[in-house]
């Protein structure tokens, strides 16, 4: 496909997209704290964050909507820090799409070429080619207010790709479409993205979206980046009690460590290096293994108060001695079938399923 | 903020427009209240004469147009809330035609409209023709025309659908399901009517009340043409010292003295409906 | 549909209606009555008063004066309107309301007491009299309707869009022109309307503010003082109609885009 940015095989390492110490205040609020990232050509990149961490305006600074403090924007080497949305090479997907209602979709998504004096023929050329690739090119004379939020949401699309820019920014894009639309919607962006082969930088509440989308993401709390890497990464070894809690399910135990050695509030003990001071276990619910005879180096006993049934898996829900609860997810139902609710069950782990953060 | 910064810049025309064609001239009009007309040309003094004069000379009939304006703000208001009300919520597909026929009159003229009232209240009048046709009466009543209640018909016909427009503008806010669930939770009718729906146009309301009112306790015109000889309004004698006495400081005085006591009512009325609304 | 029409309610909103629209459908009715006085029966149907409206050199006068003034008051309120509904929206929207409602003041007071404030204001600064001091002062009291109206209008706009315009490379400048503002043009042209409508019915402040000549509205002042046969009507009509028509014009366009 011919739709991506131009690219010369020399600059393939160097950074499409780099922020450095990048900054916003709203008088005394600090919305984005000092931060930098580098984004490759060609990678799909996600800020995941929750509401109000700052990763939309970390995005709108980028697409030039919002002026920074402080720090540097720079896009294929060129600094664009000063410029206005209409000088850079990049081009937004709005939440909201703000698509231009008094016109159709053809005329929408050819509005950027007209503002740029492209030549007639090469206009109609190239909407007909993106139209195809969104699957709208039988939409393309209707008016988008005559449109579902689906094919709003891709006419939108259609516009900024039709711009080759050279960084694609999405604005949380599927945050308006229901659960089904959505999954749907993944997969074809992913489509998009692998026969252009362009850089996108998605910004997304919903940790479900990045990590079906993403090959790099980065975890935004409270203004900054806490933790950058692939999803399978970031899902592993989260950084922070938070990210293991907003990105996947997660057992978040108390502990005390004391002379190298961790001890659980649930009565647990097991050796770990590090200073004396309060930390928290983590194990996935996926990791907690279930009353087998399969060696298990953390053991513990549990009551079964709870059981769900997901489809491709069951989730049980245990009460340990101490009041705190368990979860454990488990695809085998023959093991779920030989316990009841009431029943005190042998629980356990592996070392290399936990992760020890200290607080 | 530079974005503030630019949106009253673009604002500014229109600022200066109610600056100086509204806020100026009304201080300037005030200030000469306080002045005195010496062979027929104002003389800058500070003077409260002209209040006094008001006071001795026009409260009666300042009392008579406060009770005029009173009775056209209450009757126009609940005419218009009850029709806002049905249209909005009761009356289904007839509403916006409804809606479109109330807004159809809403500028016919203001003294066409004053004109129309004439001929159907006059002594042979329509109204006349048609009772005496029909045998309901066998004398024209002559009462009909040149009365306080011809103002006040008159008034309110006027006034009606101005007062609908804001009270239907509150209600399209209000939540349907609000409704609902009040009559779910075991609320009749009216009483979702005046606990719920009331409470939230309350802005439309108090805005319909306190423009019919100060309109029609301002009015000359309607007085003069349909109100006869008996029934003159404060507004009438405002007028006349713009005529032949050219006296504008009492004119003047008179003026803002209704606008004060009208503001004073309608600030009381305010607050009497924020004690008695339930919280 | 039928249950809605047997309801009480129903009726009472009808009735209502009903009052508001009787009275000027009978002054367009008896202005095509052959009988001198307006009552019933009419007796007959005639155009006379309208040959007779239409031979009266000052009724074309007036007309003349009304549709230069209200025209004017039209595209001036227009303007002043729409550009502080465009600076308005970039306010906080409390702020913005505050402003609005500002504005809308001279709504609120009877228009005696604007007329004869501007009367005195023009009379001491030594203003002259004319279609100018009429035009000033129906624009006080005509910008705030196209303000709320456009402004209702812009909140309403999804702003990304305005973003999304600047995004693909338009100028702040290509970005109003093209997106703004064909967005807001339907309002703009309806808030102009009812502007017009809203000169053209005034009569009070126009009395005070004309000096000499006649707008319709000061003719048929001066024609319900010496006149008592239906010219008064047809002259009522051609009012009726041009404000009606006006207003419908504007809810036509400003409901049906958007």
């Amino acid at each position: 496909m011919t739709l991506s940015g131009p690219t010369s095989s020399g600059q393939a390492r160097k950074p499409i997209l780099r922020l450095t110490g990048v900054t916003k205040k709203y008088g005394r609020k600090i919305a984005v704290k000092p931060t930098d990232l580098t984004i490759q050509r060609g990678e799909f990149f996600a800020i995941l964050g929750p509401s109000g961490c700052g990763k939309s305006t970390l995005l709108r600074m980028i697409g030039g909507f919002v002026k920074p403090s402080g720090g540097t924007i720079e896009i294929d080497g060129a600094d664009v820090t000063a410029l206005s949305p209409e000088r850079r090479p990049s081009n937004m997907v709005f939440q909201s799409y703000g698509l231009f209602v008094h016109m159709t979709v053809r005329q929408n998504v050819a509005y950027g070429l007209r503002i740029a004096k492209v030549a007639k023929s090469e206009i109609d050329d190239r909407v007909a080619e993106v139209l195809k690739l969104v699957h709208l090119h039988d939409f393309a004379d209707r008016d988008v207010t005559r449109l579902s939020g689906g094919e709003r949401q891709r006419v939108a699309l259609a516009r900024a790709l039709v711009m080759r820019p050279k960084v694609l920014l999405l604005d949380e894009p599927l945050a308006a479409l229901d659960l089904k639309l959505r999954k749907a919607m993944h997969a074809e962006l992913r489509d998009i993205h692998h026969a252009i082969g362009g850089t996108f930088v998605l910004v997304s509440h919903d940790q479900g979206e990045v990590m079906s989308l993403a090959d790099r993401v980065a975890v935004m709390e409270s203004g900054s980046i806490v933790q950058e890497g692939s999803p399978r990464q970031i899902y592993r070894e989260p950084a922070t009690r938070f990210i293991s809690t907003f990105i996947g399910d997660a057992n978040v135990l108390s502990a005390e460590r004391k002379g190298g050695v961790v001890k659980l509030e649930a009565g647990i003990e097991f050796p770990d290096e590090g200073p004396d001071t309060h930390v928290n276990v983590i194990v996935r619910p996926e990791n907690i293994l279930i009353d087998g005879d399969a060696p298990m180096d953390v053991s513990i006993e549990g009551e079964l108060v709870d059981v769900i049934f997901f489809g491709s898996y069951v989730q049980l829900r245990f009460h340990l001695d101490d009041g705190t609860d368990l979860i454990a997810h488990t695809t085998d139902e023959t093991a779920v079938c030989n316990i009841e609710v009431g029943h005190r069950v042998k629980l356990g782990w592996n070392y290399d399923q936990q992760r020890t953060l200290d607080t | 903020m530079l974005k503030q910064r630019q949106g009253w810049l673009s604002a500014a025309p229109a600022i200066i427009v109610f600056a100086v064609l509204f806020v100026a001239p009304l201080s300037m009009f005030f200030v000469v209240s306080f002045w005195q007309v010496k062979l027929f040309a104002l003389v800058p003094t500070f003077t409260f004469a002209n209040y006094a004069k008001t006071f001795q000379e026009y409260s009666g009939s300042l009392l008579f147009t406060l009770v005029i304006g009173l009775t056209v703000g209450f009757v126009t208001t609940a005419l218009a809330f009850g029709f806002a009300y049905v249209i909005r919520f009761r009356a289904g597909k007839l509403g916006p035609l409804l809606l479109f026929m109330a807004l159809f009159t809403l500028f016919g003229g203001y003294l066409v409209k004053i004109y129309a009232w004439k001929t159907i209240l006059g002594r042979e009048g329509i109204l006349n023709t048609a009772l005496m046709w029909v045998g309901v009466i066998d004398e024209p009543l002559t009462m009909l025309l040149y009365s306080p209640f011809a103002v006040i018909i008159t008034l309110v016909h006027y006034l009606l659908p101005l007062a609908i427009l804001p009270i239907y503008g509150s209600l399209i806010d209000v939540d349907d399901h609000a409704l609902e669930a009040a009559r779910d939770l075991g609320a009749k009718r009216g009483r979702v009517m005046l606990g719920i729906v009331l409470p939230q146009a309350r802005f439309g309301v108090i805005a319909a009340f306190a423009m019919s009112f100060l309109v029609s306790a301002g009015d000359y015109v309607t007085p003069r043409l349909v109100g006869g000889t008996q029934t003159s309004m404060l507004g009438n004698f405002i007028e006349g010292q713009f005529g032949l006495r050219m006296n504008a400081p009492l004119g003047s005085a008179m003026s803002f003295t209704m606008l004060v006591v009208c503001l004073a009512i309608i600030i009381g009325l305010w607050f009497l409906s924020r004690l008695t609304s339930p919280r | 549909m039928i249950d809605r029409l047997l309801r009480p309610s129903t009726w009472f909103a009808v009735l209502v209606a009903i009052f508001l629209l009787t009275p000027i459908l009978l002054v367009v009715l008896f202005s095509f009555g052959k009988n001198q006085l307006t009552t019933f029966p009419m007796g007959g149907v005639t155009l006379d008063w309208y040959r007779e409206v239409f031979d009266w050199p000052q009724f074309w006068s007036a007309l003349k004066t009304t549709v230069a003034v209200s025209g004017t008051v039209g595209l001036a309120s227009a303007i002043t309107g729409t550009l502080a509904a465009l600076g308005l929206i970039k306010l906080k929207e409390k702020t913005a309301g505050v402003a609005i409602s500002t504005l809308g003041l001279p709504l609120m007071l009877p228009p005696l007491v604007i007329g004869l404030a501007l009367l005195t204001c023009y009379s001491l600064i030594g203003m002259p009299l004319g279609r100018i001091s009429v035009i000033l002062a129906h624009l006080v009291y005509t910008q705030p309707f196209v303000i709320a109206v456009v402004h209702a209008r812009l909140r309403q706009m999804d702003y990304a869009a305005v973003e999304a315009a600047r995004d693909c490379g338009a100028t702040p400048l290509q970005a109003f022109m093209t997106v703004t503002l064909p967005v807001a043009r339907a309002s703009i042209i309806g808030g102009a309307l009812i502007a017009m409508a809203l000169s053209l019915d005034d009569f009070v402040i126009t009395f005070f503010t004309l000096g000499g000549g006649n707008t319709l509205s000061t003719l048929i002042w001066g024609m319900l003082r010496t006149t008592i046969d239906p010219t008064i009507n047809a002259v009522g009509t051609v009012i009726i109609c041009l404000t009606i028509g006006m207003t419908a014009i504007a809810l036509w366009v400003t409901r049906y885009r958007g």
